[in-house]
């Protein structure tokens, strides 16, 4: 045995190689953080400074005009911005309740199968894979009034055209130009999440349905106060990364709609596009992006929670 | 009480096929004639035609276009694996003040939407005459990937046991030689998965691209959009290049396939 820990010798040479330690940690990060810190950091200050000037996007060059909060001020006047968070809560609130309905029953049947589970879960994963614009000229192909397929197979079913549930076009009236949207979402992703909850349902310890088909428990019963109880964890971490994910929707619209008809699928990303390089206003751009960023700093900030708390081992 | 049954292999076979079906349909449009395209009902059985990849791939230009990709794909590899490792080993083995915050900050930088990042860059690479070149793409694209890569791979250093590092380290080995011959290796595999995640950002990533790049560096994702003939889009073209384009993607992620869960959620989900 060596000396007593509370010697002040051994007690500062130790404090001494944590120090060390803890610049040897600082040094490993260090590279990382700094190229983070030009090619984020810089730009978002950059961003937060000229969402205080008016100046035109494509001649940056042109005298600017210090307007302070004008632009705020600007955009929180503007309808286009309020129907784009509008757009974008429709289509975030649907596409993924929609996703974790269909994920959980995907989920469970999953759990069931007997052979082949690993090839279908690799095939449930392809659309999570595909090139998003490409998915969304795909669906734009297929969506076609007229030559796509889903349109064609549509109106064999009655369900489109004259007489029908949906009278125009399917891309041509706002409603309808949503919900495409929000179905090409909930194809792409629904895997995704039923994958997860999967993985959450594996993990499952056995005891409490044994002890509940011991008391004679239903398959109902079980679901309801067993499994979805012990499942919340894994809920909250997939639909939480989907919220921030559906937020931030582009490609699909951009490929499928580009925000029409009229500004009726113009989501908040797609508006930061148009302020940018349709309207040429910097201003109202960055404090467009400002308001943006600070929604991710609250839903970051919420998956982060859920993540540490779904490491933690269940109570 | 986990039946399994063949009733619910036939269920979720039903299920997987139909999320399937659109997959199909894009690689048989591919190999259909402009005839066989445009033919109502839709045609599912017919002579496969390569023509639209001849097409895409030589009168379009798409070899370039592929070639953009994948220089860009494989710069923001190395960019993001080596800064990436070095971040997730510093942040998983070592307590320092900060360090939490730093993990927040990270997943904030994989959180941050492209398009809000990509319009004060544009302005920024304008005025420092670096726009429209791969340095760029590949440093933005490598914004993002190294944030996922720092998460991502942390998981896989926790798992590294430490005693071996330990062990290293008393027989005279430095930290950084520990990191290189031991960490590393022994955490291969997450390298692999990472990597193969931080390709297929890359290759599939809009709009970053789409800002950034223009007639020097355009990608697959903004060109194949401009998909144009005289007679309007060139459907058949399009599904040819989004078939190009998804053969390595899709056998990457059959690589991956154990580890395809956790770099969807940047290592939350085990």
């Amino acid at each position: 045995m060596g000396f007593p820990d509370s010697l002040p010798a051994a007690r500062s040479s130790r404090r001494l190689a944590a120090h060390h330690t803890a610049l040897t940690g600082v040094a490993f990060v260090a590279p990382a953080t700094v190229f983070l810190l030009v090619t984020l950091a810089y730009p978002v200050v950059y961003l937060l400074f000229h969402s205080l000037f008016q100046e035109n996007f494509a001649r940056p060059e042109l005298s600017s005009q210090f307007v302070f909060l004008g632009n705020y001020v600007s955009l929180l006047g503007d309808p286009r911005f309020w129907n784009s968070v509008r757009v974008t809560v429709i289509f975030v609130a649907f596409a993924v309740s929609i996703e974790l309905a269909i994920g959980l029953g995907v989920a469970l049947l999953l759990q069931r199968v007997d052979r082949g589970r690993r090839i279908l879960v690799a095939l449930l994963l392809i659309p999570s894979m595909m090139m998003p614009i490409a998915v969304g000229l795909m669906w734009r192909y297929m969506f076609d009034d007229g030559y796509g397929m889903v349109a064609y197979y549509l109106k064999a079913l009655h369900v489109l055209g004259p007489g029908g549930l949906i009278v125009e076009p399917l891309l041509v009236r706002p409603i309808t130009a949503l919900a495409a949207l929000i179905v090409v979402d909930v194809w792409e992703w629904t895997p995704f999440m039923a994958l997860i909850l999967f993985a959450g349902l594996e993990s499952l310890p056995d005891e409490p349905f044994e002890a509940a088909v011991v008391d004679g428990a239903s398959p109902w019963q079980q679901f309801r106060f067993i499994t979805l109880p012990l499942l919340r964890r894994a809920v909250a971490v997939a639909v939480l990364i989907r919220i921030a994910d559906a937020m931030r929707v582009l490609d699909i619209v951009f490929s499928m709609t580009n925000g029409g008809p009229g500004t009726s699928t113009e989501t908040v990303q797609l508006y930061s596009y148009n302020l940018g390089f349709g309207a040429f206003n910097t201003g109202l751009a960055f404090a467009q992006v400002t308001l943006v960023l600070i929604a991710t700093l609250v839903v970051s900030r919420f998956i982060y929670r859920a993540i540490a708390r779904q490491q933690e081992p269940l109570a | 009480m986990r039946r399994h049954t063949w009733r619910a292999t036939v269920l979720a076979s039903v299920v997987v096929a139909f999320f399937f079906v659109p997959v199909i349909w894009t690689v048989e449009t591919a190999l259909k004639t402009k005839v066989d395209a445009w033919t109502l009902p839709p045609k599912w059985l017919f002579t496969p035609d390569l023509s639209n990849f001849a097409s895409a791939l030589f009168d379009h230009g798409f070899v370039t276009y592929l070639e953009n990709s994948a220089i860009v794909a494989a710069g923001t590899v190395v960019v993001a694996l080596v800064l990436g490792s070095l971040a997730a080993y510093g942040l998983e083995r070592f307590r320092f003040r900060g360090r939490e915050s730093l993990f927040f900050a990270f997943l904030l930088a994989y959180m941050i939407p492209e398009m809000s990042i990509a319009l004060p860059v544009y302005l920024l690479a304008t005025q420092f005459n670096i726009i429209d070149t791969y340095w760029l793409l590949i440093a933005m694209h490598a914004t993002f990937a190294t944030a996922f890569a720092t998460w991502m791979l942390r998981g896989f250093f926790a798992e590294v046991p430490r005693e071996i590092e330990e062990s290293a380290l008393v027989d005279g080995a430095s930290r950084l030689g520990v990191f290189l011959r031991i960490a590393i290796p022994l955490a291969a595999p997450g390298l692999v998965a990472t990597a193969v995640f931080v390709v297929i950002f890359s290759w599939n990533d809009f709009p970053y691209a789409l800002v950034l790049s223009s007639v020097n560096t355009e990608t697959l994702p903004v060109a194949v959009g401009t998909l144009k003939t005289p007679a309007g889009t060139a459907w058949g073209e399009i599904m040819a290049v989004t078939t190009i384009a998804f053969l390595p993607t899709a056998l990457f992620a059959l690589l991956v396939q154990r580890w395809l869960l956790r770099g969807l959620t940047f290592g939350a989900v085990k």
